[in-house]
């Protein structure tokens, strides 16, 4: 056996039958050529560090992937390329519909307002409850294909007479180029862009992506260390740590805590929530406590009953938090808005439709008390 | 991730294009669609001499028949024309390497007996290939053709073999001619698609490949043996990282205990008959990637029907390389292959890890050394 010259490499590419790229990645350390023109999905990612031996270490999530060449992140859709790091879903969608805000849920920013909504493939966890596993569990070559730029993609929006555009379904982390593409070229054209997030993601693009965008709903999904190894394959203090740097861009914030029976409900752990919410995002911010389906890897589990929601929201309040929040329970009174100075009914909804409006330029019409939120 | 709520609904198909073939019409022209032949093909048996070891177990096979299994068998078969100048595989020796291992494995000296042991006619074989680091280091397509002339003389149609890996386009990149239709098959997991619900195998859930869980019923492994970034490996039980539908989520912690998690699939465990590792190349530091400085001519094939074995002899060979060029082990560099021990341990039990267990036959093909 015996080493190969790199004449002798060149020439077994060539015989090969190989592609330029593959052949500038492949054989030299130099940044890779650029992306066949069938990849147009392709752009440069903006968060990474180069490594000796033509490696990256991803510095967008806390995970910080460290790929080889030719080898993707844990997300599946970002792909070092000798020695450069690419995202391979740059107005690459998977699925577009339209939703109501409510949906998303986000209650207090432009409520009754139609979204419309956009995913790629991929996502840097893996909760074993996902709703939307065939996406976010998926690469990209594995789920349909939808050719939608930024600009494309707010010209639909707008001929849909929306103004407002959630990137959401899997998670905008792992495509973060193209949302912030979005976004950007939706400020220059009147169209607002969200986030729904589990919010895995490093303060520092946290916060840049924040100032882009109009809202972001985060998913906290526990307020332990143990239930982000053991079912999403994470961690808790960055998630924290994330959403502290979101709410410090001002952005408007709103949290979501999908109650999982016997894994995350327990009076201990809601109280943990309650008092974090409180002391690092302040009374205001809203808390939605959702109801788990099982789903994905999680199939042994109920429903979660509608009581320990109840409680859940009631443990909440009692410890101080203004706007609590019960999801997935079509009629429950936790659906609805509550001024929490004179008590009275502000938004009351019946499962994604507003019954009845009750805030008037940011206040309750009943007693004057500033409702936070962004309404107009 | 959107856990818990019903969020996500049906595609709204707003705007774009779609992927230009649906899996619905690619299940109709893998159903019966137009002939094409994926490779020249180097038909018709051939006497082989020399002998082999008595097979030291049998199996059923999926179609009820035994088959040949020999745990901690593996045979190494190298030719020093494996290889030409410019590091073309040569078709005509590649035959003769896969028929001397398949002889020595199955000690069946005509090429017909030999995988007749292990094949049957109403078998439909996947093929098993490694084209990630396609063209520069990915399984030879000449290994493919000697293993398909191989399948040929057990009888086995054309119409039921199936190369693949995860996608077309890396088939293509390798020189594999995808072809949906008639004839020997080829074409990425991408196109089959893959289950609708995952199965779980100890750590991993995963959706396995429609080509493993539903297409075939006998599956040939043709790995590469190559050095792996995080694995520290990349050989026979890490080649099906290619065989589910989530790969990326399976590298933490060194793929340990991932990779041999993968291999307990039942679908996996109870299908993969044979394994022909291609060894022309060895990347013995760099991967998986091609890394030319740190590659090797190593111009042998590896074959076993124990994943396990074969991958033990693989991570010898590729230590064996890095201490020639002057590199750290593995272990030094914390790459240690960890998986491949636990595949061996008592949950798994899908092979022989322990290399003073393994019995190692060497072959040179050149001198028509069977024995």
């Amino acid at each position: 056996m015996t080493g190969l010259t790199r004449r002798e490499f060149l020439g077994g590419c060539a015989l090969a039958g190989l592609g330029a790229s593959v052949l500038a990645g492949g054989c030299t350390a130099a940044p890779a050529a650029p992306p066949p023109a069938d990849e147009w999905y392709v752009r440069r990612a903006l968060f990474y560090k180069r490594l000796p031996k033509l490696r990256v270490r991803c510095e967008l999530c806390p995970r910080k992937c460290e790929v080889g060449d030719m080898e993707r992140g844990y997300c599946g859709v970002r792909e070092n390329r000798g020695g450069d790091y690419y995202t391979l879903v740059h107005g690459r969608a998977c699925t577009t519909q339209v939703d109501p805000i409510e949906k998303k849920p986000l209650f207090h920013y432009l409520p009754g307002t139609a979204i419309y909504s956009f995913a790629t493939a991929g996502c840097n966890l893996e909760c074993k409850n996902c709703q939307n596993w065939q996406i976010s569990q998926s690469r990209p070559e594995q789920v349909r294909q939808i050719r939608l730029p930024p600009a494309e993609m707010v010209t639909q929006a707008r001929s849909q007479g929306l103004s407002l555009i959630a990137g959401t379904y899997s998670d905008p982390v792992v495509y973060y180029e193209y949302l912030e593409d979005v976004a950007r070229e939706g400020r220059k054209r009147g169209v607002r862009t969200i986030a729904i997030t589990a919010g895995y993601v490093n303060p520092e693009p946290m916060q840049r992506i924040c100032r882009e965008l109009g809202a972001i709903k985060i998913d906290l999904k526990s307020m332990r260390e143990d239930f982000y190894r053991k079912n999403c394959t994470g961690r808790l203090k960055p998630v924290l740590d994330a959403i502290v740097a979101a709410k410090q861009t001002g952005i408007w914030l709103e949290i979501v805590y999908l109650v999982i029976p016997t894994m995350n409900d327990s009076e201990a752990e809601i109280a943990d929530l309650a008092r974090w919410v409180k002391a690092n995002l302040g009374p205001d911010v809203p808390l939605h406590f959702s109801r788990f389906h099982p789903t994905y890897r999680l199939t042994n589990l109920p429903p979660t009953p509608v009581e320990t929601l109840t409680r859940c929201r009631d443990l909440a309040v009692a410890q101080g938090l203004h706007y609590v929040y019960v999801g997935n329970v079509p009629g429950h009174p936790g659906e609805s808005t509550y001024c929490p100075k004179c008590k009275r009914v502000l938004i009351e909804r019946q499962v994604f439709t507003i019954v009845q409006n009750n805030v008037r330029s940011g206040k309750c019409k009943f007693c004057g008390n500033t409702i936070p939120g962004v309404w107009a | 991730m959107r856990s818990g709520a019903s969020e996500f609904g049906s595609a709204s198909g707003a705007g774009g294009e779609s992927r230009p073939r649906g899996r619905r019409r690619f299940l109709a022209l893998v159903a019966g669609g137009a002939a094409a032949a994926v490779t020249g093909g180097i038909v018709g048996s051939r006497l082989i001499r020399g002998g082999a070891p008595e097979p030291s177990a049998v199996s059923p096979s999926a179609a009820g028949a035994e088959r040949l299994a020999l745990p901690g068998s593996v045979v190494r078969v190298t030719h020093p024309r494996a290889l030409d100048d410019s590091g073309r595989a040569d078709a005509a020796v590649a035959l003769d390497m896969v028929d001397a291992a398949m002889a020595r494995l199955t000690g069946k000296t005509e090429r017909a007996a030999a995988w007749s042991s292990l094949f049957s006619p109403d078998d439909v074989v996947a093929i098993k290939v490694n084209c990630l680091a396609a063209p520069a280091l990915s399984t030879h397509p000449q290994i493919v053709e000697a293993i398909i002339a191989g399948l040929r003389a057990a009888r086995v149609p054309d119409d039921n073999i199936i190369i693949y890996d995860r996608l077309t386009r890396e088939l293509e990149r390798a020189g594999f001619k995808p072809n949906p239709g008639r004839g020997v098959r080829c074409f990425g997991s991408d196109e089959s698609g893959y289950d609708e619900e995952p199965s779980e195998a100890g750590t991993v859930g995963s959706c396995l490949s429609r080509i493993v869980s539903g297409l075939c019923t006998a599956i040939i492994n043709v790995p590469l043996v190559k050095d792996h970034d995080v694995a520290g490996v990349s050989i026979a039980l890490k080649n099906h990282f290619g065989s589910i539908n989530n790969p990326n989520k399976q590298h933490e912690n060194q793929c340990c205990p991932q990779v041999a998690d993968v291999n307990l699939f039942e679908p996996i465990r109870s299908k993969q008959r044979l394994i022909i590792a291609d060894a022309l190349t060895v990347t013995y530091d760099g991967g998986p990637a091609f890394k030319p400085k740190t590659s090797a001519r190593y111009k042998s094939i590896l074959a076993a029907t124990d994943p396990v074995a074969l991958d033990a002899v693989g991570h010898d060979i590729i230590e064996g390389l890095r201490q020639h060029a002057g590199l750290p082990t593995l272990a030094a560099e914390g790459r240690d292959p960890k998986y491949i021990g636990v595949a061996a341990d008592g949950d798994h039990k899908l092979g022989i890890a322990d290399l003073a267990r393994i019995h190692r036959m060497d072959v040179d093909a050149s001198r028509g050394d069977r024995a």
